[in-house]
C-alpha cells in the first residue's frame, strides 16, 4: 500500500543525500579538518548544544586515507565563476554542480553533532554572483547557528579573501577558526594557474585577519578571569577566530622545490601567526586542466614538509638548517630519510650528543627523540646516569638514536658515526622492515 | 607476621584500606588484594560455598584490629593519589597491589618516586593512566547516538576497554546539557534526562535501533574519503579495530578500500574530459542566471 505521506517525505531526503555527496566530495581537497586550538566552553549554561576543549580537538572518525574525521567538511556549494587550475570545482569543470540552502547546512550540522558524529561544521563554498554575496552566505550559516540555535561546538569558515573587510571582520565572531588559502608556493605559479586570485589581496587579507585576532586576544587577556560563550556575551567580550587562522598549500601543481615552500611556510608563521600552514600534495583531480602536472607528487613528499615544518615550529630549527638538509638534494627534502636525520648526516661535527649532560636545545636535535622523549630524557637523568637500556625504557627506538647519542655505557654503533654509508644503513633496516611485513 | 586479603573494587575503598594499612606499617608482601568485581566469577569456580563464606569474614576490620596502629598519620601527596585514582580505572584485578606498592615505596623510600619515569612499577602505572586517558579520549570520539524515533531520546552502545564510564559523564553532560540521551556499555548505563545524571546496573547488549539520519552520515563517509590516498595503516593506529563493531561508518572500509584504486585511476581517466571552450561560455551564462549579480 502506498503512502503519500512518506513518500513525500521521502523525496527531499534523497535529494539532500545526493546533495551532501556532491558537496562532501568536493571538499575533501581541503587537507584541514582540525578542532583544536579554540577557548574552552560548554552548553551547561546554554539553551543549545555543543562544547570545544581549549587544546587538543577530537577525531570521531578516519577515512581509510588516514584522515581524521572531526568536522562536518563541505562545501555550500560547488558552482564557481573562478576558473583556478588544480581546482576540481572551477569553471570549466564537467563536475556535477549542487547547492545547500543555508538552512540545510543547519540542520544537517546540528543532526550530526547530536549523535555525536562531529566536532562542528567547516564550511568552504565556490565564488557565486559576488566575492560577497558569497561570504555573507557562509557568515549568516556561523550566525544563525550561534545565534539562533545558541550552538557552541567548532566552526571554521573558509574565508574568501577577495570579501570586504566588515564581512572578514563579522566572520570572526562566530566563527572558531578562519582560513585564506595561499593555493601556490609562488606568486607567479598563482598568476599562471588561478588568474582571478590575486596574491596580494590573500596577504592583505591575511594581516586583517591578524589583527582582529590580536586585538581580540588583548582583549580576553585584559579581562581574562571570565569567558562566558552565550551569543551576546560572546560579542561583547569581542572574542574574534579563537583558534586563530590557518592556510593551505597545493604541493606538486607547480615546480617550486621545498625549501622555497618552507621559506614561505616560515614566513606565514611569523607574520601572520599561522597556526597551521597545511600541504596538499596535488592529487589527481578529475577533469583536471591540460595545464597541470600529470602526475601527481608522491604522498611522501608532503609528510616530509609536514616533517621539515614541525622542525621549524618545535624543534628550534631555522631556514639555514632546512636549506642544509635539503642541499644534498637540491633543495628537495630526502624522500628515502626524514628531514632530522637528513640534517644530522650532513652536520656530523655536532655529534654525538651526549643525553645525560646536553642541553634540551641539543636534544632535540637528535634523529628519532620527538619533543615528548627529550622530556622524558630531561627528567629520567636527574634520577640516574642513562645507558641505552633506559632509552629503550622511555621508548626511544634505539636503532634510530644509537648511531648518534653518547650514554653511560659504553656505545659500539658510534664507530660508523663518520661513515659514507651511514644513510645507507638507515634505508637498508627501513626496507627489512618492510620486506617482514 | 601472616598474609592478609583485602578487598578493594573502587579507588575511595582501597584508599580506605590502604590507610588501615599504613598506620600499622603493613608492607606490601604481606597483603592479597582482591577486586571482587573483576575475579569472583573466575573465584568461585574453584571454591566452594564455606571457603567462599570465610573469605566474606576475612576482611580488613577483623584482621587488622589485632595490629596496633605505629604511623597514626600516614600521608601521601594529592598528585601521587590524582594518579593512582586515574590508573585505577585499567581494567586488571593487579592494580590495587601495584598501587599498595607504589604508595609504600612513596613513603618509605622516595617521596618523588612517580617522577623516576625508568622504575618499572612507574612505568607501569604510567602505561595504565596513558591507556585509560585514551579510552576516555576515545570514548568521547566514538560514542554514536541513535535517535529513537517518534521520541527525543538518544541512544549508544559503547564497549569501553577499561573502566571509565564515570569518567565521561561531565563531558556528555555539558555538551548536551539540552538533550535526552543514554549511553549503554556491558558495564552500566549512564543517563541525562536534561536535569540530572543516574547510572542503571550492566546492560548485555546493544539495543537495536533504526535511526534514518545515520544514511546521511554513511554518504558524508564514502565522500569525503579520497580515494587517491589510501592509508590503511594509519588508518588503523588512531581507530583500532576493536571500535569497529559500534561504529555504523566502519562497514564501509572494506568496500571504499577494495575500490580505492579503480576509483583513482578513474579520476585521471575524467582529466581529458575537461568541458570546451563553447561550454565554458555557456557554464558561466549558466551561474550567471541562477545566481544572479544584484543591481542596485
Amino acid at each position: 500500500m502506498k503512502q503519500p505521506q512518506s513518500q513525500s517525505h521521502q523525496q527531499p531526503y534523497q535529494k539532500l543525500q545526493h546533495k551532501l555527496a556532491i558537496l562532501a566530495d568536493a571538499a575533501k581537497y581541503d587537507a584541514s579538518c582540525a578542532s583544536s586550538g579554540s577557548i574552552k566552553r560548554d552548553s551547561s549554561n546554554g539553551t543549545g548544544i555543543g562544547s570545544t576543549s581549549g587544546g587538543m580537538g577530537i577525531c570521531h572518525s578516519y577515512t581509510p586515507d588516514g584522515r581524521c574525521v572531526s568536522l562536518l567538511k563541505i562545501l555550500l556549494t560547488n558552482f564557481c565563476i573562478y576558473d583556478c587550475q588544480y581546482c576540481v570545482n572551477r569553471l570549466s569543470s564537467a563536475v556535477e554542480r549542487a547547492r545547500f540552502q543555508v538552512d540545510e547546512v543547519i540542520k544537517l550540522t546540528l543532526d550530526f553533532y547530536k549523535r555525536n558524529y562531529i566536532e562542528g561544521l567547516f564550511l568552504s563554498s565556490g565564488i557565486i554572483q559576488s566575492s560577497d554575496y558569497t561570504m555573507e552566505q557562509l557568515v549568516s550559516v556561523a550566525k544563525d547557528l550561534r545565534e539562533k540555535h545558541d550552538f557552541r561546538g567548532y566552526i571554521h569558515l573558509k574565508t574568501i579573501p577577495e570579501a570586504s573587510p566588515e564581512l572578514l571582520q563579522q566572520a570572526g565572531l562566530y566563527a572558531d577558526r578562519l582560513s585564506i588559502n595561499i593555493e601556490l608556493p609562488s606568486k607567479a605559479a598563482l598568476s599562471n594557474l588561478a588568474p582571478e586570485k590575486n596574491p596580494q589581496t590573500i596577504h592583505q587579507s591575511m594581516a586583517q585577519l591578524k589583527e582582529h585576532i590580536d586585538e581580540s586576544k588583548e582583549y580576553r587577556a585584559k579581562k581574562s578571569d571570565i569567558i562566558i560563550s552565550d551569543a551576546k556575551s560572546r560579542k561583547s567580550k569581542y572574542i574574534y577566530s579563537p583558534a586563530g587562522q590557518s592556510t593551505q598549500m597545493i604541493v606538486g601543481a607547480d615546480d617550486s622545490v621545498d625549501t622555497k615552500i618552507l621559506t614561505l611556510s616560515n614566513h606565514l608563521y611569523k607574520r601572520y601567526d599561522m597556526r597551521r600552514v597545511y600541504y596538499s600534495a596535488f592529487s589527481p583531480i578529475p577533469f583536471a586542466s591540460k595545464n597541470l602536472p600529470t602526475k601527481s607528487p608522491p604522498l611522501m613528499r608532503e609528510h616530509r614538509l609536514y616533517q621539515a615544518d614541525w622542525l621549524l615550529r618545535f624543534y628550534g630549527f631555522d631556514l639555514n638548517d632546512i636549506h642544509s638538509a635539503a642541499a644534498p638534494t637540491h633543495g628537495m627534502l630526502d624522500l628515502d630519510i626524514d628531514p632530522k636525520l637528513a640534517w644530522a648526516l650532513a652536520n656530523r661535527d655536532v655529534f654525538p650528543i651526549n643525553v645525560n649532560k646536553a642541553p634540551k636545545e641539543l636534544l632535540l636535535r637528535i634523529p628519532g627523540v620527538g619533543v615528548r622523549g627529550v622530556e622524558k630524557i630531561i627528567q629520567a637523568r636527574q634520577f640516574k646516569a642513562l645507558r641505552l637500556d633506559d632509552l629503550k625504557k622511555l621508548r626511544i627506538s634505539i636503532k634510530k638514536v644509537a648511531h648518534f647519542v653518547e650514554t653511560a655505557d659504553p656505545n659500539t654503533e658510534l664507530k660508523h658515526l663518520d661513515s659514507v654509508l651511514l644513510k645507507q644503513l638507515f634505508i637498508d633496516s627501513k626496507t627489512e622492515q618492510l620486506a617482514l611485513f | 607476621m601472616h598474609v592478609i586479603t583485602v578487598n578493594a573494587s573502587e579507588f575511595a575503598q582501597w584508599r580506605n584500606v590502604s590507610r588501615e594499612l599504613l598506620k600499622r606499617d603493613i608492607s606490601p608482601e604481606y597483603i592479597v588484594w582482591q577486586d571482587p568485581t573483576l575475579t569472583q566469577s573466575s573465584l568461585d569456580l574453584f571454591q566452594d560455598a564455606s571457603n567462599s563464606h570465610e573469605r566474606n569474614n576475612n576482611n580488613f576490620e577483623t584482621d587488622l584490629s589485632n595490629i596496633p596502629v605505629t604511623t597514626p598519620k600516614p600521608s601521601i601527596s594529592a598528585e601521587t593519589l590524582e594518579a593512582i585514582e586515574l590508573a585505577s580505572c585499567y581494567r586488571d584485578d593487579t592494580r590495587w597491589a601495584l598501587f599498595y606498592a607504589i604508595v609504600w615505596r612513596v613513603m618509605h623510600e622516595d617521596k618523588q618516586l612517580l617522577e623516576n619515569i625508568t622504575d618499572n612499577q612507574i612505568m607501569r602505572l604510567n602505561h595504565m593512566q596513558k591507556s585509560v586517558g585514551r579510552d576516555i579520549h576515545k570514548m568521547h570520539a566514538f560514542v554514536r547516538f541513535q535517535k529513537i524515533s517518534d521520541s527525543d531520546h538518544y541512544v549508544a552502545w559503547f564497549e569501553p576497554e577499561h573502566l571509565i564510564l564515570k569518567k565521561t559523564s561531565s563531558f556528555f553532560k555539558n555538551r548536551f546539557k539540552n538533550m535526552t540521551w543514554s549511553i549503554l556499555t556491558p558495564d552500566g548505563g549512564m543517563h541525562w534526562d536534561q536535569q540530572s545524571l543516574f547510572y542503571t546496573e550492566s546492560s548485555s547488549e546493544r539495543p537495536v535501533i533504526n535511526d534514518e539520519l545515520e544514511s546521511l552520515w554513511l554518504e558524508y563517509y564514502r565522500n569525503i574519503f579520497n580515494p587517491a590516498r589510501l592509508k590503511l595503516k594509519a588508518m588503523q593506529s588512531e581507530m583500532p579495530k576493536k571500535y569497529w563493531k559500534n561504529l555504523p561508518e566502519a562497514p564501509l572500509i572494506k568496500s571504499l578500500s577494495r575500490e580505492s584504486a579503480a576509483r583513482a585511476e578513474a579520476m585521471i581517466e575524467k582529466n581529458n574530459q575537461s568541458i570546451s571552450d563553447k561550454k565554458l561560455g555557456k557554464q558561466m551564462a549558466s551561474i550567471q542566471k541562477k545566481f544572479p549579480t544584484k543591481t542596485d
